[in-house]
C-alpha cells in the first residue's frame, strides 16, 4: 500500500500543476487591476504603475507564469498585494482555525448521521426512518449561510447562550481569552464558540453521509449472505454489527471523502456569517481584491487539501475491505 | 474584553438554566425603545464614567496596517488615529486645531509658505521626545517612498526646520494643504530601523492616548491607555476593536454586549435598534458626495439634451428614499452638505436645477433625437454596492417607463475602477460612484470636474474651460471669499450641463450602548470614534 501511495502522491503532482495553470490563466483572463483596487480611485496613474512594477505585474503573463512557477517549486508561494506579507505566512495563520472547524464540523457529522443512518434503515418506513428522511431533505437543501444566521438569531440574539462570533482554540494562552483563567476555561469557551459553526457547517455533510449510509445499509441488508444468516437464527442486532455495518461504508467513505470539498466551500459562508477567521474569509479577501499572488496560493492549498482527501479516502478502503489490495493491483 | 458591568453573561446564563432565563431575556430583548434613541447631533451620556474601564468596538472590516507614511484604510485608521497624534486634527467641527504643533499654520500672503513651531512637551511611547525633525519625516516620506499618500504632500517643494520651527514651502498655492497637515506623526528613527520592503509592518510607536498591545488582523486590534500620555489622560484603560463584517452578526454582537459600540448601521437594521432601550444611534452626514455621471466623451451622452432626457425619466429623490435612506440623505450639489453649510454656498438654488420627474417630456426628447435608435440601451454601470445598484437600476426603469432601455451591470471594484475611465461607450454611457475627502470644496470640484482629472479620477472627460478656469483658480488661492465666489459659479455649470446627477450623501452611523459615556459623531468619518478629544473623553459606566 506505501507503493500505491506514493505513486498517488507522484500523480497528483501534474494535477495541482494544471489547477495553479488554470487558475493563473483564469484570474488574469478576468477583467480588474489589484493595484487600483490597492490604491483607490485617487490614486495618480504614475504611481499605480510605480507599484504594478514593484509586484512585477507590468511583465508580460507567460513571464509572470515561468516566475511564479519558479518560485513556487522553491516554496515560494508570493506575497500578498493586499496584505503586503508572505501567501506562506498568511495561510499558516489562518490554517488552524479552518482545520478546527472542518475536524468538529466532520465529527458532528459522522457521529450523528452514522447512527441515524443504521437506524433509518433497520427501521424503514417506521417513524425514526421518516424523521431521518426528512431531516436528510432538509440538511441537503438549506443553505449553510441560512442555517448559520438562524443559529445566531435564536441561540444569540434572542437566547443569549452562545456566542455568535470568534472562535477560541482550546490550546490558546488563558491569559488572552476574556474571563477565562485557566486551559479548562479556555476549552469551555472553545466548545461554546465551535457549537454553532460546527452544526451550520456540518449539517449538510450529515445530511448528505446519512443518506448515503442508510441507502448502503440498506444494500447489504438484502444481500444473501445476511439472508442466510437470519436463516440461520443470528440475532438482527448481531447482524447489523458483525456483518452489514462494515460492508456497507465503503460508500460511506466515499461520500465522505467528497464532502472535503464541500465543507472548504461551505466554510467560506461559515467563516462569514461568524466572523472566524480562517481560510473561507482569506479567499473572500483575495478575490475581493483580485490579489493574485493570495488567490493562487490558497486556490492551490484546496487542491492540495482535495488531493489529499481522495488519496486517504483510497487507502481506507483497504482497511475497511480486505479485499481491497492495492498492491497487488500494482 | 468586554466592558465590567454586563448584567447577565453568557457564562452566567449557561450556569443558572438557560431554559427558563431564556424565556426572560427573550422577553426583554423584544421590548419596546426608548422616546428617541435617534441621536443626531452627537453628545452622549452625561453620567460618571468608570475610571479605567475598557470597550469593544464593532467595526464594519479590519485594517491591514497601520503605517501613517502608507495610505490606511479608513477600518485601519480608525485604530491608528488613537495610537498616534497629527500635526493637526479636526474640533468638533471641521476646522482644524493644533495636536502637536503649537498653534495654527502662519500662511505666506501667496499661499505658498506654510509654517508653524513643533511643541516640545510631547513624546512618543518609547519615551522619545517628538521632534521636528519626526515631523517633517512624516510629511516628506510619502513622497520620498512614493506611497498611495503622495499624492497629498508631492506639491510640496521643501521642508526646513529651524530650532522648533518648520518651513513648508509649495510648488503652488494648494487650498487643501490645511487638511494633508493632519497627518499622523510617526517616529523616524523607529520607523527607519523597523520598516520592511513594504512599509512599517509592525512595532507601531506612536504619541497618541493609546498604545498598540495586540493586533491580529480580522480578529482584533487591542489598544491599552498609554500612561504617560503628554496630553489629556483617556477615561477608558483598554479598548479593543473587534473587525465583524457580517451585519446581522455585528448587530447580535452588540445586543448581546459582546460589543459596547458598533459601526456602519446598514438600512434595514436600522429599527432594530431603535427597538433596543439600552442603546443610541448616533447618526451624522458624512463628508461625502455619490452621484450618477454620464460619459461626455462619446455616444449619445454627449449631448446635454440627451443628459437631461435621462435625468427627466426618473426621480433621484424616491430613489434615494427608497434604497439609502435611513442610512444616507439626498443632496442637491457636487459638494457635500456638512461643507456647503459652512461656506454658506446656496444650496436651495442649486437645488432647484435639477428637474423632476417628467417620463413624457424625457420620451419626448429621446424620440426627437436623432442619434437615439427607437431600441437604444443605455449601458449603466455600478460598483459592487447595493445601494449604488439600486441607484442605477432606478435609473434604467425610468428609461424603460421612457420606452428605451438600460442594461444596468455590477462590476467587481477591479474592473469597476478600470472601466469607468475609458470614456468608450461600450464601456458606459452613465456611472455611478462616490467621492469622499477633506472638508474642503476643491477635493470634491477639482477631482470630479477638472481636466486634469479626466481619465485619472473622472469617467466623463466633460470639457468647459470656463468651469475649468474657476475651478483651477478657487484651487489655487488662498483667499476664501475669492474662492466662494468661484464655486457659486463653478457648480450650477455642473447641474446645468447634467455632468452629473448628485444623489446622496451617507451618513457615518455609530450604534453606542447607554453604559458607554460622552460618545460623539464627528462628521469626518475616519476621525471616529473619538475616545479622547479637546470636548470628549469617552468611558464607560
Amino acid at each position: 500500500m506505501a507503493r500505491y501511495a506514493v505513486r498517488r502522491l507522484v500523480q497528483s503532482i501534474p494535477v495541482l500543476l494544471g489547477i495553479a495553470t488554470i487558475t493563473f490563466l483564469l484570474i488574469n483572463a478576468i477583467p480588474g487591476d489589484p493595484i487600483r483596487i490597492m490604491v483607490g480611485p485617487n490614486a495618480d496613474a504614475s504611481m499605480v504603475e510605480a507599484i504594478r512594477a514593484q509586484y512585477g505585474l507590468d511583465e508580460p503573463i507567460h513571464i509572470r507564469y515561468v516566475t511564479y512557477l519558479g518560485n513556487l517549486i522553491q516554496g515560494d508561494m508570493g506575497r500578498s498585494i493586499h496584505f503586503g506579507q508572505p501567501v506562506s505566512q498568511k495561510i499558516a495563520e489562518r490554517l488552524p482555525v479552518t482545520l478546527l472547524l472542518l475536524v468538529s464540523s466532520f465529527t458532528f457529522a459522522i457521529a450523528t448521521a452514522v447512527p441515524m443512518g443504521v437506524i433509518s434503515a433497520q427501521k424503514r418506513n417506521e417513524l425514526p426512518d421518516h424523521v431521518s428522511r426528512i431531516l436528510g431533505l432538509i440538511g441537503v437543501s438549506t443553505p449553510s449561510f441560512w442555517i448559520g444566521l438562524m443559529l445566531i438569531i435564536i441561540f444569540s440574539y434572542h437566547i443569549q447562550l452562545l456566542p455568535a462570533t470568534n472562535l477560541i482554540m482550546p490550546w490558546a494562552d488563558p491569559s488572552t481569552v476574556d474571563g477565562a483563567s485557566n486551559a479548562v476555561d479556555v476549552f469551555v469557551t472553545s466548545i461554546e464558540h465551535l457549537i454553532m459553526p460546527t452544526i451550520t457547517l456540518g449539517t449538510l455533510q450529515m445530511a448528505a453521509i446519512m443518506r448515503v449510509q442508510r441507502s448502503s445499509m440498506l444494500e447489504v441488508l438484502q444481500q444473501e449472505y445476511v439472508q442466510l444468516a437470519r436463516a440461520y437464527g443470528v440475532r438482527e442486532r448481531t447482524i447489523l454489527r458483525k456483518h452489514a455495518f462494515r460492508n456497507a461504508q465503503l460508500p460511506v467513505i466515499t461520500i465522505v471523502g467528497l464532502q472535503i470539498t464541500t465543507a472548504l466551500g461551505g466554510s467560506v459562508l461559515t467563516e462569514t456569517v461568524f466572523n472566524i477567521n480562517g481560510m473561507g474569509r482569506l479567499i473572500i479577501t483575495a478575490i475581493n481584491n483580485q490579489d493574485y499572488p493570495l488567490i493562487m496560493g490558497t486556490t492551490l492549498f484546496f487542491g492540495v487539501m482535495f488531493v489529499i482527501g481522495v488519496i486517504v479516502t483510497d487507502l481506507s478502503y483497504a482497511y475497511i475491505d480486505p479485499r481491497v489490495t492495492y498492491d497487488e493491483v500494482d | 474584553m468586554a466592558h465590567d458591568n454586563k448584567p447577565l453573561t453568557r457564562r452566567r446564563l449557561l450556569r443558572t438554566g438557560a431554559g427558563i432565563t431564556a424565556a426572560g431575556v427573550l422577553a426583554g430583548c423584544t421590548g419596546g425603545g426608548g422616546d428617541d434613541p435617534t441621536d443626531t447631533s452627537g453628545g452622549g451620556g452625561t453620567a460618571t464614567p468608570q475610571p479605567g474601564g475598557s470597550l469593544s468596538i464593532g467595526q464594519a472590516k479590519s485594517g491591514v496596517h497601520f503605517d501613517p507614511i502608507r495610505q490606511m484604510s479608513v477600518p485601519a485608521l480608525l485604530v491608528a488615529n488613537r495610537m498616534y497624534s497629527s500635526i493637526y486634527t479636526y474640533g468638533e467641527g471641521t476646522d482644524l486645531e493644533p495636536q502637536i504643533a503649537t498653534e495654527l499654520p502662519e500662511v505666506s500672503d501667496d499661499g505658498t509658505r506654510w509654517s508653524f513651531d513643533v511643541r516640545e512637551d510631547a513624546y512618543f511611547q518609547n519615551g522619545d521626545q517628538v521632534t521636528p525633525e519626526d515631523v517633517a519625516y512624516s510629511i516628506e516620506q510619502p513622497v520620498v517612498e512614493e506611497t498611495q499618500l503622495a499624492a497629498d504632500f508631492n506639491m510640496v517643494n521643501s521642508v526646513s526646520v529651524d530650532g522648533q520651527t518648520i518651513t513648508i514651502d509649495l510648488d503652488f498655492p494648494y487650498a487643501v494643504f490645511q487638511h494633508s497637515l493632519t497627518q499622523n506623526v510617526v517616529p523616524k528613527s523607529v520607523r527607519e530601523e523597523t520598516k520592511t520592503d513594504v512599509g512599517w509592518t509592525e512595532g507601531y510607536v506612536g504619541s497618541g492616548p493609546f498604545e498598540l498591545v495586540e493586533f491580529r488582523e480580522g480578529e482584533h486590534a487591542q489598544l491599552a491607555s498609554w500612561s504617560d500620555y503628554w496630553g489629556k489622560a483617556p477615561n477608558l484603560s483598554e479598548v479593543e476593536f473587534v473587525p465583524i463584517p457580517e451585519p446581522t452578526t455585528r448587530l447580535t454582537s452588540f445586543q448581546n454586549d459582546e460589543v459596547g459600540v458598533i459601526q456602519d448601521i446598514p438600512p434595514k437594521l436600522w429599527g432594530t435598534i431603535e427597538g433596543m432601550n439600552d442603546a443610541t444611534i448616533f447618526e451624522r452626514p458624512a463628508i461625502s458626495y455619490f452621484y450618477g455621471s454620464f460619459n461626455c466623451n462619446e455616444g449619445p451622452t454627449t449631448d446635454p439634451e440627451v443628459r437631461r432626457a435621462v435625468d427627466l425619466a426618473f426621480s433621484m429623490d424616491d430613489a434615494v428614499s427608497n434604497f439609502v435612506e435611513p442610512a444616507g440623505v439626498r443632496v442637491n450639489s457636487p459638494i457635500p452638505a456638512a461643507v456647503a453649510d459652512t461656506w454658506d454656498f446656496p444650496t436651495d438654488e442649486w437645488a432647484d436645477i435639477q428637474s423632476d420627474k417628467n417620463v413624457d417630456e424625457a420620451k419626448a426628447i429621446l424620440d426627437d433625437h436623432e442619434e437615439i435608435p427607437a431600441d437604444w440601451e443605455m449601458n449603466i454601470i455600478v460598483p459592487p454596492d447595493n445601494k449604488r445598484e439600486q441607484i442605477g437600476v432606478t435609473i434604467g426603469n425610468g428609461l424603460n417607463e421612457a420606452g428605451y432601455g438600460a442594461n444596468v451591470q455590477r462590476l467587481d471594484w477591479g474592473t469597476y475602477l478600470e472601466k469607468f475611465l475609458t470614456g468608450d461607450p461600450n464601456d458606459y454611457h452613465m456611472y455611478v460612484l462616490g467621492w469622499s475627502g477633506p472638508p474642503d470644496p476643491s477635493d470634491f470640484m477639482y477631482n470630479l470636474f477638472a481636466q486634469d482629472m479626466a481619465g485619472v479620477n473622472q469617467g466623463h472627460f466633460y470639457e468647459n474651460d470656463e468651469l475649468d478656469g474657476y475651478i483651477n483658480q478657487a484651487r489655487e488661492s488662498s483667499d476664501r471669499e475669492e474662492r466662494k465666489e468661484l464655486y457659486e459659479k463653478a457648480v450650477p455649470i455642473v447641474l446645468e450641463e447634467r455632468v452629473n446627477l448628485p444623489s446622496y450623501t451617507l451618513k457615518n452611523t455609530w450604534a453606542v450602548k447607554d453604559y458607554v459615556t460622552d460618545f460623539t459623531n464627528h462628521p469626518i468619518g475616519y476621525i471616529n470614534p473619538r475616545l479622547v478629544s479637546s470636548y470628549n473623553n469617552v468611558g464607560v459606566q
